[in-house]
């Protein structure tokens, strides 16, 4: 285990890897918008990012003095000891930022074995690791992917917009609203929805078109996870809002946030920045609402979009990261 | 006072509810007489308290899960603690294995008097760092009205409908009500409520604190028994929901709530619906008086109901108990220690070498150490693990040969069930080789030390000699483990991936074993940079004997019979490819203008013997294997022996053997060879592969008599361990680890004969797959309960079809390309047997199973076929779809989890044969066919499985006759090698001008050194005959598969069937 010595005054030089190979990694953008945020914060010149398969090259030819790999620790042919032993050789300290907990949660001693700074993505697993140096981050959201400029609610066509895999616990919510949702112009979409669902329409969309059918819908439905890949020894539910939460307030839509926890409040402010609901009945009212009270609506949707590049950007994440391994750069 | 080191154990491993002991360690830091708290998983338990030096341990939970640990753990402690949390629902167990700790409380009280006076009351409670948040003082901050979270038992899904009827429409509700197949969906009758979600507790703390009523109902177990009590203390929610904040409307209350909190002024106790209706009718229109009574509570909770409350109950009654303690007499430690020789295979079963040779010598220990061997035994495709001793000879079947694993439950189970009932006191691992990786890890979840012998580099590598696909060394930790897949996936046919899973797994085998043994520093040093984390005092040098004494008349230099006019040069030990075999043949060739005679002692591959055959005998003489006894009297009248390994040896005995008969050895620059000989010295060293450089060496020594003499002289001075040396080194080392962390043996109690079942996901590991060759990644839902040997799977069998059915005839043939799908045959298996190689067919008499995905992105399939095509002409059998979330992960299209595909396919009636599989998936109006995913052999309908016996009778040759074979051995036989255990299936047609078949007949393995085997056949009609069989265990060898008949008191050949190389057991 390290722990940086001497950094230069002009801050650390950073490596963002991912925890598991390319190959497996559906979600690369992560590691690039994390890189972004530590550039704003270094400069770009003190950041390099690369994929896991490259990463001990990489640490050997620039010996960095933090190396952030960031992904899932799933995959047992990732090659975390040797990532682990390429930190060692140049003296860097390695942290690894968990970003599927608590679904993978049982896969979390591989953490204690190689990182020597664990940041997990969700607040409750957090409490339950055994590493010495353990902490809570949220995802976050990347302006240059996710940001829209707020266009008027009230021109807005779509009034509501999901997109996303249909796990039970989302079909269960679709199922009782899909009538009340049919009658609307909506745009629920995604992989996995049951034919037997009027509303819902099975297309995937790229991050991009993502942000932009956002910031076209007077509402985005946001539906947490509820499908574990390993997590039967202590079965831990999420805490932490997931990363959809950021990115559609900087996409400029309102978000009616399914509540299976209060974390959401110390991201945004229940009603100004975000609507919470609870059942069918509540995503009704915010539907009439957005079509009754288009400015309200917009008002709410600039307040969180302002919050959230105020403080729940890649930026702000990669500010955390460097306190966590005492090098604070301010954010 | 702050004297206590407190080990907390939470004794389920798999739990909901892991928050409680996070919640219970934080009180107990906070406690004045607590010095130290650690809370451990099962995993560490024992050995974290025997090694902190821990003295009490609180066993928070039960009794009942991995009792026999947790009785060895309780065994360890100056005072151990049992708290349940379960009574009176485990109440039985509890009792049972409460007898083992010294101090007992119950969560319930109704439970207290079953425990026969050993058991106090103690409540959970609440936690300060997960639910102490401020009573909201304004009533419009709060978010929901009423608040239920719990379990949809039928009971109380009944009572919500009727709060949900009768209370004004306006009532926000918010209710979880998680639900499992036994008590099904809840089905409520506002539809709009949205109930299928979880929270974790410090959530639920949350929402109580945001709600104006939290309602708590009583669970009804519609599985309970009758007779069974239910608990009379109420759970910790009561006090987690009054800390948090939260007002509380309690229906049918246990017995005790209102000695918790007072009804009226802190909570509402209601008998039945309509109080309850009444009483949140009330908390919702007088939110002042609400407001105030939930801050009663809490101030109660936080006077009385923490956890810190409870802790001190505890802390109080173990100061009381060590005030009043007399010392305790050491349990459990006998005078005989047992040691577990871990091994890979044992003197008197499959050939051997050094290593076989070692461990027995381990056996003059003597007292007080007792010695066990434990090691695989496979036999026809199936394997078992032999446990011997003194009075102790005992086999456990395992189920089918599978590829290498990381772990195995069964396996599992049963070596935690060994290394208890034999009272082990230490394990002595010389090879992890044919067993699963994990088994140090559970010795030392047992607290039993662990020994690992570095014999070779299979920590290292699955090749354990370090010699890559093409048999060059493999340099790893030089050159970083870029080609392990490239070599893994030609020399093994491992996927990508294989290597690095390997070694995640042996990074948490290696931090397993407590001493590492090794016989030369520079085989430790190399492994330590592989596994920088491996501290160095784990290390321990303990130099290898040679098992015999050196022969006195040679050893001390008296006059031996040399002859001057030529050097002799013994090339000792195996004479094999990693043991430079190939370069001693060229040697050879190299000096044959020169007076230099070589004699070979030692075992010869069978790919030398015919090379060395070919040498003039004054060029070169064998005396082959030999008794470890006789070596010394072999050598005699040698001036020099050659050591030429391509690996890096960890020690070799057979240089300290020429260095006791006083060769000079020539050795290659590379492991402990490098390391033992000094260059010029007392030997000479060479590159590897480099036989011009001997040869030079050689001559050397030839012509300079003055110099050999020289160098052995330098040898005569050299001093070696004594075997007796060696052997009070080794006990020091036992002695060492077992004092350290004595095993109590007799703490266990006597009545728990079973629960053995310790797995490594009980420690907390996890891996994706039980092989670390497998490259699927198995899913919460996807994994099977694996209790039983893994080969157990049942399915069921489905038969061959001739054709598809009509819907699916006519429709078009698509060959997919394997660029543009992906796929995998995960586990293939012929009659439980699982197949290892895919250069050879599987022999499948009754059935196969096949387990795989194949997806292809488009239209999601309809319906999946296997195809098989044979000789006689192609069957079709339908596969069930298996839902594999694992490739819709990966793939990140959910549509890919229904690519999955699983078949148990009779054979029986099919033609005997090769058929060629193929996968044929109906999508999008065709059939898309991916071609040759696998072939098999099918042998139906025959009897079972024929066994090669020795055959020891004269083979002649006899009248040839014309036959048409049919196998299932490749055609190339040349480039083939079989090895022992293989089946092998064949049908022997002979032609209709042969005369008519004999009565007795016979199939028969000829090797090239001379001896035979033969098998019974199965006559199928006049003409033609059938035999299914495993290859005997022969030596590695050429051999000559025929067909014979009893002739006179011969056997008389009648057919040869083909030629084939035997390769060492695999």
């Amino acid at each position: 285990m390290n722990f940086v010595s001497a950094i230069s005054l002009a801050g650390p030089h950073v490596l963002v890897t991912s925890t598991f190979p390319d190959t497996l990694n559906r979600n690369p953008g992560i590691r690039s918008d994390l890189a972004e945020g530590f550039a704003e914060l270094l400069g770009v010149e003190r950041v390099i990012q690369s994929p896991l398969e490259l990463a001990v090259s990489v640490i050997r030819a620039s010996r960095p003095d933090v190396v952030v790999a960031v992904g899932s620790l799933v995959p047992d042919l990732s090659d975390l000891r040797e990532l682990r032993r390429a930190a060692d050789a140049v003296g860097a300290v390695l942290i690894f930022w968990l970003t599927d907990d608590p679904y993978e949660f049982d896969y979390a001693f591989k953490a204690d074995l190689y990182a020597d700074i664990v940041v997990s993505n969700d607040s409750w697993a957090a409490q339950h690791y055994r590493h010495p140096d353990i902490h809570h981050l949220p995802l976050a959201a990347a302006p240059n992917r996710h940001f829209r400029p707020i266009c008027p609610v009230a021109e807005r066509e779509t009034v509501m917009f999901f997109c996303g895999v249909a796990y039970p616990n989302r079909i269960a919510l679709m199922r009782r609203i899909d009538d009340f949702l049919s009658r609307h112009v909506v745009e629920i979409l995604g992989a996995g929805w049951p034919d037997t669902l009027r509303c819902a329409v099975n297309r995937r969309l790229t991050p991009a078109q993502m942000a932009d059918y956002a910031a076209a819908a007077r509402l985005t439905l946001n539906i947490g996870r509820d499908l574990d890949v390993a997590n039967r020894r202590l079965s831990l539910p999420q805490a932490t809002p997931g990363p959809r939460t950021f990115e559609v307030a900087l996409s400029g839509s309102t978000q009616a946030f399914f509540v299976t926890g209060l974390e959401i409040c110390e991201h945004f402010e229940p009603d100004t920045e975000i609507l919470l609901v609870d059942g069918a009945g509540d995503i009704a009212r915010a539907i009439e609402r957005s079509l009754d009270e288009p400015e309200a609506i917009e008002t709410i949707a600039r307040r969180a979009q302002a919050r959230a590049l105020r403080e729940h950007t890649y930026r702000h994440r990669a500010a955390r990261l460097l306190d966590f391994s005492r090098l604070t750069v301010p954010a | 006072m702050s004297d206590l080191s407190i080990l907390l154990l939470d004794t389920e491993p798999r739990t909901h509810n892991r928050y409680l002991v996070l919640a219970i360690a934080d009180a107990l830091r906070r406690h004045p007489a607590v010095r130290r708290v650690h809370v451990a998983g099962h995993a560490d338990a024992l050995i974290t308290f025997a090694e902190q030096g821990f003295d009490t341990l609180v066993a928070f939970g039960g009794a009942r899960a991995h009792a026999h640990v947790v009785g060895r753990l309780a065994g360890l402690a100056r005072t151990s603690v049992l708290w349940t949390t379960e009574d009176p629902y485990e109440l039985e167990a509890n009792v049972r294995g409460a007898k083992t700790f010294d101090l007992v409380f119950t969560n319930d009280r109704a439970s207290v008097p079953a425990y026969g006076g050993r058991a106090r009351h103690l409540p959970l409670a609440a936690s300060s760092i997960f639910h102490d948040l401020a009573v909201l003082d304004d009533d419009t901050r709060y978010r929901y009205d009423l608040l239920f979270i719990g379990t949809a038992w039928p009971n109380r899904v009944a009572t919500l409908n009727a709060l949900s009827a009768r209370l004004p429409r306006d009532v926000k509700f918010k209710l979880a009500l998680p639900w499992n197949e036994h008590i099904g969906q809840p089905a409520l009758e506002d539809e709009t409520l949205v109930t299928d979600w979880r929270c974790g507790n410090r959530d639920f703390a949350l929402l109580a604190n945001r709600s104006r009523v939290v309602l708590t109902l009583p669970r009804s177990f519609s599985s309970a028994r009758a007779d069974q009590a239910t608990g009379s203390t109420p759970p910790p929610r009561l006090f987690e929901t009054a800390l948090a904040g939260g007002y509380q409307v309690v229906v049918s209350p246990e017995p005790e709530t209102a000695e918790y909190y007072a009804p009226g002024s802190e909570i509402a106790l209601c008998s039945d619906e309509a109080a309850a209706i009444e009483a949140i009718e009330a908390a919702l229109t007088s939110p002042e008086r609400r407001i105030e009574r939930a801050r009663a509570a809490q101030a109660r909770t936080q006077a009385e109901h923490l956890y810190d409350h409870r802790v001190a109950t505890i802390l109080d009654a173990v100061v009381e108990d060590r005030r009043t303690q007399t010392l305790r007499p050491l349990h459990g430690t006998t005078p005989v220690r047992t040691v577990l020789m871990l091994t890979h295979n044992r003197m008197g079963y499959r050939p051997g070498g050094g290593v076989e040779v070692y461990q027995e010598l381990l056996t003059e220990l003597g007292e007080p150490y007792r010695i066990l061997f434990l090691f695989p035994v496979v036999d026809d495709g199936c394997w078992s693990l032999r446990l011997e001793g003194p009075g102790i000879a005992e086999s456990y079947a395992c189920g089918a040969v599978t590829p290498p694993l990381s772990t195995d439950p069964f396996v599992e189970g049963l070596f935690q069930r060994i290394l208890f009932e034999h009272q082990i006191d230490l394990v002595h691992i010389h090879h992890l080789m044919h067993v699963p990786l994990s088994l140090p890890l559970i010795a030392r979840a047992c607290g039993v030390p662990t020994v690992y012998h570095l014999h070779d580099h299979f920590l290292i590598c699955e090749r354990w000699l370090l010699l890559d696909h093409a048999g060059r060394f493999c340099d790893v930790v030089n050159r970083g483990a870029d080609q392990c897949d490239a070599c893994l996936v030609a020399a093994n046919n491992y996927p990508p991936g294989s290597k690095a899973r390997r070694d995640g797994m042996m990074t948490l085998v290696t931090e397993a074993i407590d001493a590492f043994v090794t016989s030369t520093p520079k085989t430790a040093r190399y492994l330590q940079r592989f596994f920088p984390g491996l501290p160095a005092e784990r290390l321990c040098e303990i130099a290898m004997v040679a098992p015999s004494a050196p022969v006195p008349s040679v050893g001390s230099g008296l006059k031996r019979k040399r002859d001057t006019d030529r050097l002799t040069v013994a090339i000792l030990g195996n004479f094999a490819a990693h043991k430079g075999g190939l370069q001693a043949i060229n040697l050879i060739r190299s000096c044959e203008a020169y007076p230099i005679h070589f004699k070979v002692i030692g075992r010869i591959e069978d790919q030398y013997r015919d090379l060395i055959a070919t040498f003039r005998p004054d060029q070169v003489s064998v005396t082959g294997s030999y008794e470890q006894h006789a070596i010394g009297g072999l050598m005699a009248g040698c001036d020099v022996s050659l050591h030429l390994s391509t690996w890096p040896e960890t020690f070799v005995i057979a240089l300290t053997e020429a260095w006791q008969a006083g060769l000079v050895p020539i050795v290659t620059d590379i492991g402990a060879l490098a390391e033992r000989v000094q260059d010029g010295v007392d030997g000479y060293k060479v590159s590897p592969d480099d036989p011009g450089s001997v040869r030079n060496r050689l001559i050397g020594l030839h012509y300079d008599r003055a110099r050999l003499a020289r160098m052995q002289a330098a040898i005569a001075q050299k001093s070696f361990p004594s075997v007796d040396d060696h052997l009070e080194t080794v006990r020091a080392l036992y002695d060492r680890l077992i004092a350290a962390r004595p095993v109590r043996h007799n703490r266990i109690p006597s009545h728990l004969r079973n629960g053995f079942d310790l797995r490594l996901e009980s420690l907390g590991f996890r891996t994706n797959a039980p092989s670390w060759t497998s490259a699927a990644i198995q899913w919460d839902e996807a994994a099977h309960p694996a209790a039983t040997p893994l080969a157990a799977v049942a399915s069921t069998h489905v038969r061959p079809m001739p054709d598809l059915p009509d819907a699916f005839r006519r429709l078009p043939l698509r060959p997919i390309r394997r660029s543009e799908c992906g796929w995998s045959l995960d586990v293939m298996r012929a009659d439980d047997r699982l197949n290892r190689s895919l250069d050879l067919s599987p022999v499948a008499q009754g059935s196969i199973f096949l387990r795989g995905w194949l997806h292809i992105s488009g239209p999601a399939p309809k319906a999946l076929y296997l195809r098989l095509t044979g000789r006689c002409g192609t069957s079709w059998v339908t596969l069930q779809s298996d839902l594999r979330p694992d490739v819709a992960k990966w793939y990140g299209e959910p549509a890919a989890a229904t690519s999955g595909f699983t078949g148990q396919i009779e054979v029986a009636g099919m033609a005997f044969g090769h058929y060629a599989l193929a996968l044929i998936q109906v999508a999008d109006h065709q059939l898309r066919v991916l071609d040759d995913i696998a072939s098999v052999f099918i042998a139906p309908d025959t009897e079972a499985l024929a066994r090669f016996v020795p055959e020891p009778r004269k083979i002649l040759n006899g009248p040839l006759q014309n036959i048409t074979l049919r196998h299932s051995l490749p055609e190339d036989m040349d480039a083939t090698t079989i090895s022992p255990g293989q089946l092998w299936a064949a049908e022997v047609e002979f032609s209709d001008a042969s005369p008519r078949l004999p009565k007795e007949l016979f199939a028969v393995l000829r090797s090239s050194a001379g001896e035979a085997w033969r098998a019974p056949v199965l006559r199928i009609d006049k003409r033609t005959v059938r035999i299914v069989a495993s290859i005997p265990n022969i030596d590695p060898s050429t051999c000559t598969v025929l067909l014979a008949e009893p002739h006179s008191r011969n056997l008389r050949i009648l057919a040869t069937l083909f030629q084939t190389r035997i390769a060492a057991p695999s």
